[in-house]
């Protein structure tokens, strides 16, 4: 059964203060942090409080609204004669805002207590439908488990509850029961706080009090889902997840969201072998408790009927299933016919386990070192622009270390949408810890949910001009030195550089306002700030001279740690790491002949002198930049494809091999600060496909070699023993957090 | 050829757990069931023989095995009511209270007048339903065919009633902690009250055919004697101690579920053999059928579950216009209530003898454990003693006697 | 052993066997003469009473209009102590209704090997879907045969299922209104 809480955060979060005060809870004494709200606190000593609306990540706007987590608190007092005693307040507070103070006294049992929780619900009750038999939430209802501790047992209330339409569509992923809302305003709470769209709020007053977005459109939201968590009743759900299953019909493992490089922390849920829903897992150095709505609505593909269930080999234009023993056959073949001269594209989405096996097979066995796992627009050398520099390769910081930041400055990216959950710790910087941001980019998206909405200076800049701006910025750092920067003898040369772009010319290029530039600098020169960089600079062809010149104003600045290239697809961190690349082995370790990069092998396809691909599972067809190439490259080629599903690139294949998807394996992915985190195997699909890692290990056996490797766990073993940057990530040491390589 | 087979046998055995003697001719190794009718289910009993004397005789357990008490922890309270059922499946409401009152012991809780009264009686329709088996199948093993149909075509009339009120024979799960699952239907007393009146009848037939005829005395009287000391030493309980004399009914000895108020008494033996075993259970049936009789008679009106409605889940008519109702029904039935952190056990007493669950609770919705103490188990332990120095014709008339059920010693 | 004893115990002997033939030879008699209601029944030709709360097939009952009582809620699955139940719901339409509310079973399959008869689902459904009839002979061929389906369960339905939404009862008002 899936366990609901409230909030999975701990009560160590919240601390405000070093500072302890002596407080009892029920009598037992406690030490805890000055100003700590009562809730908190008395969890340390083990009471639990009933409530509703607070959440320990959510401000206290609209707080304490529920009145359920009322405690009686007595207070030390000095009568006039100087004797102190300790007076009881007249009323019962609210635990949820009262902070802990030296020598308060909490009670939460009392009789009065109980009645009053008993009052508050029967409240929260009377206009709630007769409807946990049809609601998604029932069983896993905070309401529900409230009532049946402290509230009342028999109905008094005998007229007709408030209607309103049920199952209102709010947006695409949540449905909306507006009968069911007790008004806690978490959801209010959270579009504000956190996703920052402030899209959901309060509208009418007084006993027509509703939630809605304000001018009755469609909730647009990245991480919407969230709500659907939040709520402590059944009154936002999910749309997928819609009456499909109880929370008792419901077996839970924990796993890593393979949609993006951010590796957020899920639950998933099934129920035999198919995959219900994905709820957040708390990891705070990650993804805290939350998703994005990717995450969260996007894993539908685990069980599409269009999986692929067996291999399937081409014969005259048309895919006929066979078993693996008559594939791997074919395989084997074409392997010795083509004797090493195989190129190997993909692996972005795989895990570590299977990314070590398959670089293994090509380099051990095949003798090629043809692999590459990037299909993006950039396909040089990955140690030029920040390992031969800075020395590390994508990105400086941690995920939680932006939080740390004076100022972080966005550059090129559609944050929201790139990296989702990079985006709510910066916002979370600007929001709860003071920090500045600026947006510079191209363009501003549309969407509700994006940095634009708080960042401090905003930069659209032409198409292009990347490399002014930075040097604008490094002008005014250094040569103006608006913001008396002190010069180095070793700066000289960029400030020669910088010289080059006075404002006017800049602001003239970049078609920006020159006081936002101003603006940006003066931003710029609080230490310390981080770069983050999207997929405008990355995709664009001046990419080493935009890095360059960014790596300047870093020096200059003394932020040399803290640019951020995150990559984006789930594990195309672990692909780098792990060697999928022509001139790396793993750990970055140089090898002696580089082999052909993804254009170079897509073209020798082309042309016929590369005579095989096994491209696992890059979606080539579908994203690479030069289509045309693709398709002649895969049309001339034999071509195998490790896939989940029947894609575009899969049509072009002679062989395909059905995978198992990250529900179906065990294994580890590294998301794109470079963390290692487990996934475990939830359930079998029906059918007949096999995890990567033992495909490459099955066929290599048929090629007269034997890998050692029975189970993940045996690779991720040998991973820690044979990569250096791997050493000491075993499944044991890596935990529910996992641990982020090169720290 | 001979002596090759025994040590074989012996070193069979011996890896088995089994102590015989290595390669002593005197005596031979036998083994009676688990397919012996006679055993009752699926007992094994190793005996070692000298000539026709039995000289050590080991039970052997486990055949139906089915770790019911293991399945108990992943159940909530209410559910585990239902593998109760199955362990004495002779005297299921016996189970079912054995469990309840535990749990309620670890709640505080009580029901009212009526389900305790209601609970009692269904208690001794099951107790005589059960010696009425005991009966037919002992009697059956000694060779007497008649008594069998005539026990059980009484049976029938216990077990219609356990259906009126349940709706099944044998897995009635009706006791549930907080009172029973539904008040007696229409017509129930007025079936009770004609078995009551037209039992004796029947009792006086078997007791008749059975306590003068030589044949049966010649196989029960002075077999399978145990004495007192050896009783308490290996926690005999049930009619098999009282039939060595020692006045030990929990009924009296710790009444539960308002036993004080019923007047009976407990019949005891002196000769500690079978047959006192038959004329001890004999006249507990007696006493059964005169406390049903005092139930119907007094009988109180009202409730039969508590009010408590964070145990016991709300009445269906609620359910269409009360919230709360809702809620409480919806969570009792799939989260169960959370008793208090505790350990409990409450003895009953069963037709095999003292009959108790220690379950201990760690505040969740399903036991952290529950054990059962079973009657029929301590008091298999006996067989050894009673059976040795005696033919082996008198092992099946022993092995009536304490009138076990391996479903109950397995678990 | 003295004579008087052994005649004593011969006499006493034979008496007991005369008492207990006397038992056995009366109710042959009774049986004969059919003079005492006979209590063997003739299964398959005759059938023993069967009691109201019997439990034993499971069927899903419908309202008087045709509509099905079950909504999907899987309550019964939940308080199933052998976990037989297996209910996956779906949501109703205005044109394919199945039961009042938002909510109907799509599937409804018991597992008929693991059910344990104990009557929990019927205590446990708060709408009174699912009961337990009397059809007791269960027996089948093969184990696949015992997972029921929700067809075999669903009582007839009295009449048309598809009724016009203006009838459907207060539960559903609103999609009703739409």
């Amino acid at each position: 059964m899936s366990d609901h809480r409230l909030t999975q955060t701990e009560a160590s979060l919240n601390v405000t203060g070093a500072d302890l005060v002596n407080i009892k809870v029920n009598g037992i004494a406690v030490k805890v942090p000055k100003g700590e709200n009562v809730i908190e606190a008395a969890k340390r000593a083990g009471v639990d409080i009933p409530y509703f609306c607070y959440h320990p990540r959510l401000s206290k706007g609209d707080a304490a609204n529920c009145r359920m987590c009322l405690v009686e608190v007595a207070m030390p007092r000095k009568n006039p004669d100087g004797t102190e005693v300790i007076a009881k307040m007249p009323k019962p507070q609210t635990g949820c805002t009262l902070p802990a103070a030296e020598g308060m006294e909490i009670q939460t049992e009392t009789p009065a207590i109980a009645r009053d929780r008993k009052g508050v619900l029967e409240f929260l009750l009377i206009n709630h439908p007769l409807d946990c038999p049809v609601c998604d939430r029932g069983g896993e209802c905070p309401l529900q488990n409230n009532t049946l501790f402290y509230g009342p047992e028999t109905s008094r209330y005998i007229e007709e509850k408030r209607h309103f339409p049920k199952a209102y569509p709010l947006s695409e992923q949540v449905v909306f029961d507006r009968e069911r809302c007790i008004h806690c305003a978490r959801c209010t709470r959270f579009t504000e706080d956190i996703s920052g769209d402030a899209q959901l709020g309060f509208l009418k007053r007084g006993a027509d009090l509703e939630v809605g977005t304000y001018a009755q459109t469609s909730f647009k939201s990245k991480f919407s889902g969230n709500v659907i968590e939040l709520c402590p009743v059944g009154a936002l759900l999910s749309r997928t997840y819609r009456f499909k299953a109880r929370p008792w019909d419901l077996h839970t493992q924990k796993s890593i969201c393979s949609q993006c490089s951010n590796g957020c922390n899920i639950k998933v849920d099934y129920r035999l072998n198919s995959l219900q829903r994905i709820n957040a897992r708390l990891n705070e150095e990650v993804n805290e408790e939350w998703t994005c709505d990717r995450g969260k609505f996007g894993h539908e593909y685990v069980n599409s009927p269009n999986r692929l269930t067996k291999p399937l080999i081409k014969k005259d234009g048309e895919f006929v299933p066979v078993e693996w023993s008559e594939a791997y056959r074919l395989l084997a073949a074409k392997l010795k016919e083509a004797n090493g001269n195989v190129g190997g594209i993909g692996g972005y989405r795989n895990t570590n386990e299977d990314l070590f096996v398959f670089q293994k097979f090509f380099r051990e066995v095949l003798k090629s070192n043809h692999l590459d796992s990037r299909i993006g627009r950039y396909g040089d050398s990955i140690t030029k622009p920040l390992f031969e520099r800075f020395g590390y390769y994508t990105m400086g910081n941690a995920i939680s270390e932006l939080e740390t930041m004076k100022t972080i400055f966005v550059l090129g990216a559609s944050l929201a949408d790139e990296q989702p959950i990079l985006f709510l710790r910066v916002r979370k910087a600007w929001r709860f810890k003071g920090a500045s941001v600026i947006h510079a980019n191209t363009f501003d998206t549309v969407d509700t949910t994006k940095v634009s909405d708080f960042a401090a200076a905003n930069l659209i800049y032409k198409p292009g001009t990347e490399i002014t701006l930075l040097y604008g910025l490094l002008n005014l750092l250094l040569v103006d030195n608006t913001n008396s920067i002190e010069i180095t003898p070793q700066m000289t040369s960029l400030m020669k550089a910088a010289g080059e772009y006075p404002l006017e010319k800049v602001a003239e290029i970049t078609g920006l306002d020159p006081k936002e530039i101003l603006k940006t600098a003066k931003l710029m020169a609080t230490s310390p700030t981080a770069f983050i960089v999207g997929d405008t600079v990355t995709e664009s062809p001046d990419y080493l001279a935009i890095m360059q010149a960014l790596g300047d104003i870093a020096v200059a600045t003394g932020n040399e740690k803290n640019i951020n290239v995150p990559v984006r697809e789930v594990n195309s961190q672990g692909a780098l790491e792990l060697g999928i690349l022509p001139d790396f082995a793993p750990g970055f370790v140089s090898v002696s002949d580089p082999g052909a990069n993804t254009h170079q092998m897509l073209t020798s396809a082309a042309n016929g002198t590369l005579p095989m691909l096994w491209v696992l599972g890059a979606k080539l067809a579908e994203k690479y930049p030069d289509r045309e190439l693709v398709q002649a490259a895969l049309s001339t080629a034999f071509v195998v494809v490790s896939e989940l599903e029947m894609t575009e690139t899969a049509q072009y294949a002679d062989l395909i091999l059905p995978a198992a998807s990250f529900a179906e394996k065990d294994g580890t992915f590294t998301n794109c600060e470079g963390r290692v985190q487990r996934i475990y195997k939830a359930f079998d699909i029906l059918g007949d496909v096999k995890p990567d890692w033992l495909i490459f290990t099955e066929i290599a056996s048929q090629m007269g070699t034997n890998f050692p490797y029975f189970s993940a766990r045996d690779i991720t073993l040998d991973l820690s023993k044979s990569v250096p940057s791997f050493t000491g990530i075993t499944p044991k040491s890596l935990g529910d957090s996992g641990i982020r390589l090169r720290n | 050829m001979a002596i090759e087979l025994q040590e074989l046998n012996t070193n069979a055995l011996n890896a088995q757990g089994i102590q015989v003697d290595a390669l002593d001719d005197t005596t031979m190794v036998i083994n009676m069931g688990p397919q012996h009718p006679s055993t009752h289910g699926v007992l094994r009993v190793v005996l070692e023989l000298d000539g026709e004397i039995i000289v050590r005789a080991t039970p052997h357990i486990g055949y139906v095995h089915t770790g019911i008490e293991k399945s108990m922890e992943y159940q909530t309270y209410m559910k585990a009511v239902t593998n109760t059922d199955r362990m004495d499946y002779l005297s299921a409401h016996i189970n079912n209270a054995a469990f309840t009152l535990s749990v309620e012991n670890l709640l505080g809780i009580a029901p009212p007048p009526r389900g305790q009264m209601l609970r009692v009686m269904l208690m001794e329709i099951q107790r005589l339903a059960s010696h009425l088996v005991w009966i037919a199948t002992h009697c059956l093993d000694l060779g007497a065919m008649t008594v069998y149909f005539y026990a059980f075509q009484q049976r029938e009339k216990l077990l219609d009633l356990t259906e009126m009120i349940s709706g099944v024979r044998m897995m009635p799960s009706w006791i549930v902690p907080g009172g029973l699952r539904g008040d007696a239907p229409e017509g129930w007393f007025e079936r009770a009250k004609e078995f009551v009146d037209n039992f004796p009848e029947a009792l006086e037939e078997l007791e008749n055919l059975l306590s003068a005829n030589p044949i049966f005395r010649e196989r029960t009287q002075g077999v399978g004697y145990i004495s007192v000391d050896e009783c308490l030493g290996l926690g005999v309980s049930g009619s098999t101690l009282r039939a060595a004399g020692v006045d030990y009914d929990v009924r009296k000895a710790k009444p539960y579920s308002g036993y004080e108020q019923f007047d009976f008494y407990v019949p005891l033996g002196e000769f500690s053999d079978v047959y006192d075993r038959f004329r001890v259970r004999m006249a507990e049936m007696w006493q059964s059928r005169e406390i049903i009789k005092q139930c119907i008679e007094k009988m109180p009106e009202g409730a039969i579950n508590i009010s408590d409605r964070k145990i016991v889940p709300p009445p269906r008519k609620e359910l269409d216009n009360s919230m709360e109702a809702v809620i409480h029904h919806f969570k009792l039935w799939t989260e169960g209530f959370h008793p208090p952190v505790g350990e409990s056990y409450v003895p009953l007493e069963s037709p095999k003898g003292e009959i108790g669950f220690y379950i201990v609770s760690d505040g969740t919705n399903r036991p952290y454990r529950a054990h059962m103490r079973p009657p029929s188990f301590m008091n298999l332990q006996a067989l050894s003693t009673m059976c040795v120095g005696r033919l082996m014709a008198d092992v099946v008339a022993v092995i009536g006697s304490i009138d076990i059920v391996l479903g109950e010693i397995d678990r | 052993m003295s004579l008087g004893t052994f005649l004593k115990s011969t006499i006493d002997g034979a008496n007991a066997l005369r008492t207990g033939f006397g038992i056995t030879f009366r109710h042959y008699a009774e049986q004969q003469l059919k003079t005492k209601p006979v209590d063997t029944i003739q299964y398959p030709e005759e059938r023993r009473e069967q009691y109201p709360r019997t439990r034993w097939r499971h069927v899903l009952t419908r309202y008087d209009n045709g509509l099905e009582k079950c909504i999907g809620c899987s309550l019964c699955a939940g308080a199933c102590p052998a976990r037989c139940i297996y209910v996956q719901a779906a949501e109703n339409t205005d044109e394919q209704r199945f039961s009042p509310g938002e909510r109907y079973a799509a599937k409804y399959e018991i597992n008929m090997l693991r059910c344990i008869f104990c009557g929990f689902c019927q205590d446990a459904c708060p709408t009174g879907a699912i009961v337990l009839r009397k059809d007791f002979e269960l027996s089948d061929y093969t184990r696949e045969d015992f997972l029921y389906t929700k067809e075999m369960f669903l009582e007839a339905a009295p009449m048309e299922t598809m009724i016009p939404a203006s009838t459907i009862g207060a539960m559903n008002r609103e999609n009703a209104a739409k």
